[in-house]
């Protein structure tokens, strides 16, 4: 989401676009729109908002329909990472923007630096309210802001933003490069492993690569003399989820893991003085740099397609983009692990800057949390939106495998996408241990009834193991419908890859602003960076520098030479 | 009283643009670098900043280092093309400029991006080899710029004196360093100085070719300017405008007490 060199990736979203029209498209442009969203009588001519999004991170259609919806005008602006969406609004009068969308952390800070106004989402955005995710809006409300200056962080995120797309961090990688690769991904090791000598890249952002030096450096890394604290938390949650007998057990076990390695993530901000911590993750690094490809802003996700490198630090949502566009262009099977130690979890999401339009930027909000609108606009980003709807249920169940068959969904059959010229096959439901396909689009119609579904033959060789999403679509998909997806077996990674399981979310922690450790830990990022072995250079210098000397000394005394024998000259012929 | 057009009011536009484009810049750019960045008040934190950590003074010599050796192998590269390129006997028509210039018509990201694809297929990639990957960018885009001013200044060269030279005795070694050098010295200084100066700050050339393994000035800054630290930025920009100077400076000296003519710099 977050590029520097915009015109080599002009191709990028060219490919996206295929690949999702292809592979996925089983439903959306189809859909009647039956819209959740309320009516407002007011009428806005003339008012207009303007919004700073993140590039590639939204559905640029849904913009010109809320501009029809509520006749008013959209500005639509949009940025390359969160630093320079930072530089650029700070730099701007207020009012300038009315809508930010922008990740926890930044918020954090924008909060914290009293930049955005509240949001009253019950009143203002009820449909957010109600089909965010619960447990994942939690995790957002679980993030805390000084408003006041007073050190004391006791404003909810919550109260500030309303999510928009979150994830994970992890390895994206080719599950062929080695016969022990799927072992070795399961820890940060892999990334200092010289098996993988040049053949991983980094991600060339600060917060990201600082995540996993943090969690090697407290894996027992040879590079640290540290507690392994990190792997000692693992252990014992694992023996504890063994031992645990209840549900309330497990989720205790899950909660206290997740505390341990949330403390480790807050050192930089809880200690007196995070030099010591900034210094062991610099040392990590350094030693991480010898054996790495390189650092890459965009190009990582390409270059894993084409095998130049055969693994990379990514976010979900560009793996996601990733697997799809390997499978599709190469033919080629790209895998997502979240490393065991520990890993981020992040959220990006709306925030309103002061002297906002409030009205329209609330309004907007509650456009896109819309399911109808939040399921297409899921299925062009491809991140993982906090909107957890059956409309997006049923999205994701159609992209990764094959769900219980509910009678309140609409299932389509099969149809040609003009799109992407392609025909789409029939959505696929399960019902009573049986496959039907869908012949003629339905609604409310039993998969018995031969005039729209048709039963199918699906080798159970096919079928992963049933995959429940209860912990993100719990209580927001209508009652009786299962939240349980049959994953196909080749789909089943990438699932986790986008909605990950509960023992994974538990192992990630949230990323808070680094406060004033920021400007240490950007001192340490140029040091990595710039960390070379400076011996030739200075070798080099050194030695232009005598040339040079040594040129002009023999100029000098050449020219005084000829003077001389001049003034010689001109005595002689006088 | 009548308003009466003088010619001196043609001369507004330029001042005008002077101003902001170069005078406005500048005094900014002095005014973050003594500013501290939490007070907004006068301070020289920044220069203690940059001169107590000594990875900053690396990054200052691996971007001079850079930009010498950039400069010297175009010198090397560009010196005989363009010497061939100004022999009208070689050179009939000035296609082969065109061609050699060509290069310069394509955005250099894009033309960096496919240079990083050729490298990866000739084994030279930027995460095996960052700095020849590096050095090689570097010399495809600014050889350009050396080969134009040294190819105008042997078009302008008097060949006779190069034949009269060779009739006087002068072997072709001393030939070249008594005559052709001299002649053309002021190109040499013109094609080093737009070299050298470019290089020091560039740096997209080297983030894509290296894979942000070597890191130039130019990024350095970029990174401090992309994490609010305008304030230091500010100062290494600082840094960098003295060090240009001061090669302009140097490189003005040698144009004036040689050859007489004076270079575009």
């Amino acid at each position: 989401m977050k590029n520097k060199y915009l015109p080599l990736l002009g191709l990028l979203p060219l490919c996206m676009l295929f690949s999702y029209s292809i592979s996925f498209n089983q439903s959306i442009d189809k859909s009647v729109n039956k819209t959740k969203l309320q009516e407002v009588n007011k009428d806005f001519k003339g008012e207009s908002l303007t919004i700073y999004n993140c590039q590639d991170y939204i559905d640029e259609e849904l913009i010109s329909e809320f501009e029809e919806a509520y006749n008013c005008h959209v500005n639509y602006y949009t940025y390359d990472t969160n630093e320079t969406m930072y530089n650029q609004f700070t730099l701007q009068p207020e009012g300038t923007y009315d809508l930010i969308c922008t990740s926890d952390y930044m918020i954090q800070r924008m909060v914290r630096e009293q930049l955005v106004i509240p949001l009253n989402i019950k009143e203002d955005c009820p449909l957010y309210d109600e089909y965010a995710s619960k447990p994942i809006r939690g995790k957002l409300q679980d993030m805390y802001a000084d408003t006041n200056g007073d050190g004391i962080k006791d404003t909810s995120l919550d109260e500030y933003a309303a999510g928009y797309m979150w994830g994970t961090l992890g390895i994206i990688y080719d599950p062929n490069c080695s016969p022990t690769i799927q072992e070795d991904v399961r820890s940060w090791n892999v990334f200092w492993d010289e098996n993988y000598k040049s053949l991983i890249s980094i991600k060339n952002s600060m917060r990201d690569t600082f995540v996993v030096g943090l969690m090697h450096a407290y894996s027992g890394s040879p590079y640290s003399d540290v507690e392994d604290i990190a792997l000692q938390a693992r252990e014992a949650f694992l023996k504890e989820m063994e031992e645990a007998t209840s549900q309330e057990e497990i989720d205790n076990a899950r909660n206290k893991y997740n505390k341990v390695i949330q403390n480790l993530f807050d050192l930089v901000i809880t200690q007196d003085n995070p030099t010591e911590v900034i210094n062991l993750v610099k040392n990590e690094l350094i030693s991480l740099k010898k054996n790495i490809f390189g650092f890459e802003v965009d190009s990582g996700k390409n270059d894993i397609i084409t095998g130049k490198i055969k693994m990379n630090l990514a976010w979900s949502g560009d793996a996601v983009y990733s697997i799809d566009c390997a499978l599709e262009q190469q033919d080629k099977v790209l895998e997502y692990y979240v490393p065991e130690e520990g890993s981020n979890v992040w959220y990006d999401a709306w925030t309103m800057p002061k002297g906002a339009n409030e009205e329209l930027a609330t309004l907007f909000i509650d456009f896109l949390s819309d399911p109808v609108n939040a399921q297409r606009n899921m299925e062009y980003i491809g991140y993982t939106s906090f909107i957890a709807c059956d409309e997006v249920f049923d999205l994701v169940s159609s992209w990764y495998g094959i769900s219980p068959f509910f009678e309140g969904s609409e299932y389509y059959g099969p149809y040609y996408d003009e799109e992407s010229e392609e025909e789409v096959e029939g959505s696929i439901v399960m019902y009573n241990d049986k496959f039907y396909q869908c012949i003629a689009d339905s609604c409310g119609n039993l998969p018995t009834d031969s005039n729209y579904f048709e039963e199918i033959e699906i080798d159970e060789e096919e079928l992963a193991k049933p995959y429940d999403l209860s912990h993100i679509f719990g209580e927001n998909i209508s009652e009786g419908k299962s939240p349980i997806i049959y994953p196909y077996v080749d789909s089943e990674n990438q699932l986790m890859c986008q909605y990950p399981d509960q023992d994974t979310l538990a192992r990630c922690a949230v990323m808070n602003d680094f406060e004033e450790a920021n400007e240490q830990v950007v001192i340490m990022w140029g040091q990595v960076k710039a960390y070379t072995n400076m011996l030739p250079y200075y070798l080099v210098l050194g030695a232009t520098l005598t040339i040079c000397i040594g040129f002009v000394s023999y100029y000098l005394i050449k020219k005084k030479k000829s003077m001389r024998n001049k003034r010689k000259l001109e005595s002689l012929t006088k | 009283m009548k308003f009466r057009f003088q010619r001196k009011y043609l001369s507004i536009p330029y001042v005008l643009f002077f101003l902001f484009f170069v005078i406005c810049p500048i005094i900014l750019i002095v005014v973050y670098a003594f500013t501290d960045k939490a007070t907004g008040l006068f301070s020289f934190n920044n220069l203690i900043k940059f001169f107590s950590d000594s990875t900053n003074i690396n990054v200052l010599v691996i971007s001079l280092v850079y930009g010498l050796i950039n400069t010297g192998l175009c010198l090397l590269i560009g010196y005989p093309i363009a010497y061939f390129l100004a022999d009208k006997k070689i050179n009939k028509s000035a296609i082969l400029v065109t061609l050699f210039i060509m290069p310069m018509w394509i955005n250099f990201v894009i033309r960096t991006g496919a240079t990083r694809d050729l490298l990866t297929w000739i084994g030279l990639s930027g995460g095996s080899h960052p700095e020849v990957a590096t050095i090689i960018g570097l010399v495809y885009n600014y050889l350009p710029f050396t080969i134009l001013p040294l190819y105008t200044t042997m078009l302008k060269m008097d060949r006779s004196q190069i034949e009269a030279g060779a009739d006087l005795g002068a072997n072709p070694v001393q030939n070249f360093v008594k005559v052709i050098i001299p002649l053309t010295l002021p190109g040499i200084i013109s094609g080093a100085t737009m070299v050298f100066m470019p290089t020091i700050s560039s740096y997209v050339i080297s983030d894509i070719l290296s894979e942000y393994n070597v890191v130039l000035f130019g990024s350095y800054i970029d990174l401090y300017f992309n994490q609010s630290d305008w304030n230091f930025g500010s100062f290494m920009a600082l840094i960098m405008l003295l060090l240009i100077l001061l090669s302009v400076v140097i490189s003005r000296k040698f144009s004036n007490e040689e050859g007489g003519k004076k270079s575009i710099w």
